[in-house]
């Protein structure tokens, strides 16, 4: 255990010391004697928003049923307490039994963004262990990671001793159980990393090497071992009514970004929008009955209190049956003043009855995002929103007393013109006339429409992947324009930073040759690069030009579609041939069904994963 | 409409929650122990609660207190029992009462008692309890900082113990520890800290190693608890 009496002074001192502490409700403690693996859940990011992810709660809950495993928390330490921690000789510890996380067996990391990756470093250095896999002895804990970045895995690749991919509840299950043979069996790291990729879904970095051609291009990848599978397979649950879910959650004491119980109600997506890499990533699109789902959400208002239910999911209006869960779950929690809130609706006239029932109380802004401004644009996407569909509901909305209105679009999307672009004003100043455009008694509250202009970043396994992306001049061009053009009191607008977009972009994209510059860029100085006080670009500059990496040759080149990808030995199920003609389609503003009207035969259903599609 | 007043601990790491955030704690614990709590009527209904003097960061207590409007009477002991069952470990709800005094919970705590805790190799006992003498008969004037809020600059204000401290008597534990028994004023017009308090002590020439707090009881205009 570390220090607690030390720590408990200097907590006093830190912002929010809530951060440090664990003890919360519904915290799992075990007894270390009977325990095999000790296991610490991290998050590369602060504790508000680590606490607010739906899979570390789902993981958590579901290592610690298992009784020789326990599973603790642990969060990036925010820069004052980094540095209390450094000036006072405090490694960083779990929350849970306070011990230094150097004491684990396994410590775990959840990639959601690219531009936490230096705080993996972060925490394991201020672990007191060495961010390369190749400087880390048996004695070591085993450094895994896993989550939506790890389907691009090299920028990691000689920090991380194994990922993860894909849908981790049985793969996790599976892993740890290996792990507790390999301390029973006294097995060197070696011979575990050997027997643990034979599991699906698990690969070993170190296993593999790749060569490159003179152009910078991927020539081969050369396994190391024989036992190394030639192609990693994504893991996929397919019987997702039955998967495990937590009947509770730890409550935080502090306010986190999502303060509230999360149900995940359905996976994946049937719309097939060529930007999103969720929407191919988590394939095929699978739902839990309704019976499942108000048992769960019985389960975890019970057992938290929170005040608030969210259905979540990539596109939640998409299950079958939303109209009568949201009305069972409506009717059930009203006495109780719970509310019910379901923030990824596809607006249209079904779901915007549902809408109306369940803001009855309070009246919060709407969102919309059409991505893109033109029709083109949005068949270019394959977002399958004609401009009729946007304005219908804001109309509708406006009619039922709203005001404030949230439009998300994406700048420096494929094919993109000046018209394009200026098309996400024309559609921002049709939604405020619409506003007044009616009769004047009907016109209440203060209307306010917010438009939200991100860069577009291509991912891996998207139609997009081998697109170039905007340079930063390009970005600022569009964005600039737009701050110029909309000049309406009404109507605010704002974009994120290109700069952000583009290092994001290098990484999503990356080979192992990035891996040194984020070794190096986080040795000075860099972390918590997505957010904008912490984010040093010049830094990230310097260091490509250091190391000697082209950062433009990872964002704004373009690939043939016969190139080798970094990423190509991982299979997720949605085959390349697919993107390829997905990719064609859009150059050619060509729209594509989604699953629910038409199978596009994406692959899921072929491979050994076999039958997960029931839309076939 | 029935009030309770509950008399709860808030112990170990729990000291690190700020008193906003304890309210939140209290109110989800109620949904936890599905208790008929009364809502404000409006736009957006919120429990209705309120709490006894604030407690500042980093010291625990065995004395706190919050009061909680109920629809419908809950026997006082099943009250106590599901509000236990669904608390975190280290807070505990010693005892309710139902309430019908006019007075709200906050002006009902008039004092708070307190045990610090003093780890120090050069501490005489006899020398700290005339200081401590000095502090409540003539008072000891010290100067507090406070941040502006409106024009965010520091203030510094003056202040005399003498107006703040009630009791205060210390006690030779062992060699360099000492425990000193103390009760605050809590006033809307003054009130001392547990960290004011040392500062006083440190600023008098008592050398203060290390200490800790616990508050032992908010205490009535008698001196008396508020619950048992
Ligand atoms: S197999 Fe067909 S229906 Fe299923 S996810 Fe792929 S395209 Fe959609």
């Amino acid at each position: 255990m570390i220090n607690t009496k030390k720590l408990d002074k200097l907590l006093l001192k830190a912002e929010k010391p809530a951060r440090y502490i664990g003890s919360e409700l519904n915290e799992i403690v075990k007894n270390k004697v009977d325990i095999d693996v000790r296991f610490a859940f991290a998050f590369p990011d602060v504790y508000e928003v680590g606490m607010s992810h739906t899979g570390m709660h789902i993981l958590y809950n579901l290592l610690n049923e298992q009784e020789n495993i326990w599973c603790e928390r642990v969060f990036a330490p925010w820069v004052d307490m980094e540095n209390i921690m450094r000036e006072n000789d405090i490694p960083l510890y779990a929350l849970e039994s306070k011990d230094e996380l150097k004491e684990f067996d396994i410590i775990g990391f959840t990639l959601q963004y690219e531009m936490s990756f230096t705080n993996v470093l972060n925490m394991l250095d201020l672990a007191n262990i060495p961010v390369r896999s190749s400087d880390r002895d048996d004695s070591m804990p085993l450094i895994i990671a896993g989550g939506p970045c790890s389907s691009n895995p090299e920028p990691l690749y000689n920090v991380i001793d194994i990922f993860v991919m894909g849908e981790a509840e049985e793969v996790i299950l599976e892993l740890s159980n290996l792990y507790a043979e390999k301390k029973k069996n006294n097995l060197t790291k070696d011979e575990f990393l050997e027997r643990a990729c034979h599991i699906e879904g698990i690969y070993v970095p170190k296993f593999y090497d790749v060569v490159y051609n003179e152009d910078n291009t991927i020539k081969e990848r050369v396994i190391l071992n024989e036992n190394a599978p030639k192609i990693v397979k994504r893991r996929i649950i397919k019987d997702f009514d039955n998967i495990y879910y937590p009947k509770k959650m730890i409550v935080p004491y502090i306010n986190t970004v999502h303060d509230r119980v999360v149900l995940e109600i359905l996976r994946g997506c049937i719309r097939g929008c060529r930007f999103c890499q969720a929407g191919m990533l988590y394939r095929p699109f699978r739902e839990k009955k309704v019976d499942t789902l108000v048992k769960q959400a019985e389960n975890l208002i019970d057992a938290t209190g929170h005040e608030e239910l969210t259905l979540a999911s990539l596109s939640s209006s998409d299950h079958s049956c939303i109209c009568d869960l949201s009305t069972q779950l409506l009717e059930k929690y009203e006495k109780r003043k719970i509310g019910i809130s379901l923030p990824s609706l596809r607006l249209d006239s079904i779901t915007f009855d549902l809408i109306e029932k369940l803001q009855e109380v309070k009246k919060s802004g709407l969102t919309f995002a059409p991505e893109a401004g033109t029709q083109r644009m949005r068949d270019v996407i394959n977002k399958n929103l004609t401009e009729e569909q946007i304005l219908n509901p804001v109309k509708t909305a406006f009619d039922l007393g709203w005001s404030t209105v949230k439009l998300y679009f994406m700048i420096g999307l494929p094919t993109e013109t000046t018209e394009d672009v200026m098309a996400i004003k024309d559609l921002a100043y049709k939604v405020k006339d619409l506003f007044f455009d009616r009769p004047k008694e009907d016109i209440k509250g203060n209307l306010r429409v917010t438009v939200s202009a991100a860069c577009f970043v291509p991912k891996p396994f998207t139609p997009f992947q081998w697109v170039a992306q905007n340079t930063m001049e390009e970005f600022y061009d569009k964005a600039k324009m737009l701050d110029r053009e909309i000049r309406d009191k009404k109507v605010v607008y704002n974009y994120h930073a290109p700069k952000t977009s583009y290092i994001e972009a290098v990484f999503a994209r990356g080979d192992r040759k990035v891996a040194d510059v984020l070794i190096k860029a986080w040795e000075k100085g860099c972390k918590f690069d997505g957010w904008n006080e912490w984010f040093k670009f010049n830094t990230w500059m310097e260091t490509f030009e250091e190391i000697g990496v082209d950062p433009d040759f990872y964002a704004t080149r373009r690939r043939e579609t016969t190139e080798n990808l970094p990423w190509d030995f991982i299979d997720i199920g949605v085959e390349k041939s697919f993107l390829i003609k997905e990719y064609e389609q859009s150059l050619n503003a060509c729209t594509t069904p989604n699953c629910k009207e038409k199978c596009s035969n994406c692959g899921i259903n072929k491979k050994k994963i076999g039958g997960v599609c029931t839309r076939v | 409409m029935y009030s309770v007043i509950c008399k709860y601990t808030k112990m170990g790491d729990l000291k690190f929650i700020s008193h906003l955030d304890i309210l939140r704690l209290m109110q989800r614990a109620v949904n936890r122990a599905k208790l008929p709590a009364k809502y404000s009527e409006g736009f957006n209904p919120h429990m209705k609660t309120s709490f006894g003097y604030p407690l500042s960061l980093g010291v625990e207590s065995l004395g706190e207190y919050f009061e909680l409007q109920l629809v419908e009477k809950v026997e006082i002991n099943k009250l106590i029992v599901d509000l236990n069952a669904v608390m975190p470990n280290k807070m505990k709800i010693l005892n309710a009462v139902y309430y019908d005094g006019k007075e709200s919970l906050m002006s009902l705590c008039k004092y708070a008692e307190y045990l610090i805790n003093i780890e120090s190799t050069k501490i005489n006992t006899v020398e700290l309890n005339k200081l401590l003498n000095v502090m409540i008969n003539e008072g000891v004037i010290f100067t507090k900082e406070k941040r502006n809020k409106a024009k965010k600059k520091i203030v510094k204000k003056e202040i005399n113990t003498k107006n703040l401290i009630h009791f205060a008597q210390a006690k030779t534990v062992n060699e360099n520890k000492i425990i000193i028994e103390v009760v605050f004023k809590t006033s809307a017009d003054g009130s001392m800290k547990a960290s004011d308090f040392i500062k006083v002590l440190e600023e008098n020439n008592i050398v203060v190693d290390y200490f800790n707090a616990l508050k032992v009881e908010s205490l009535n205009a008698d001196l008396k608890p508020i619950i048992e």
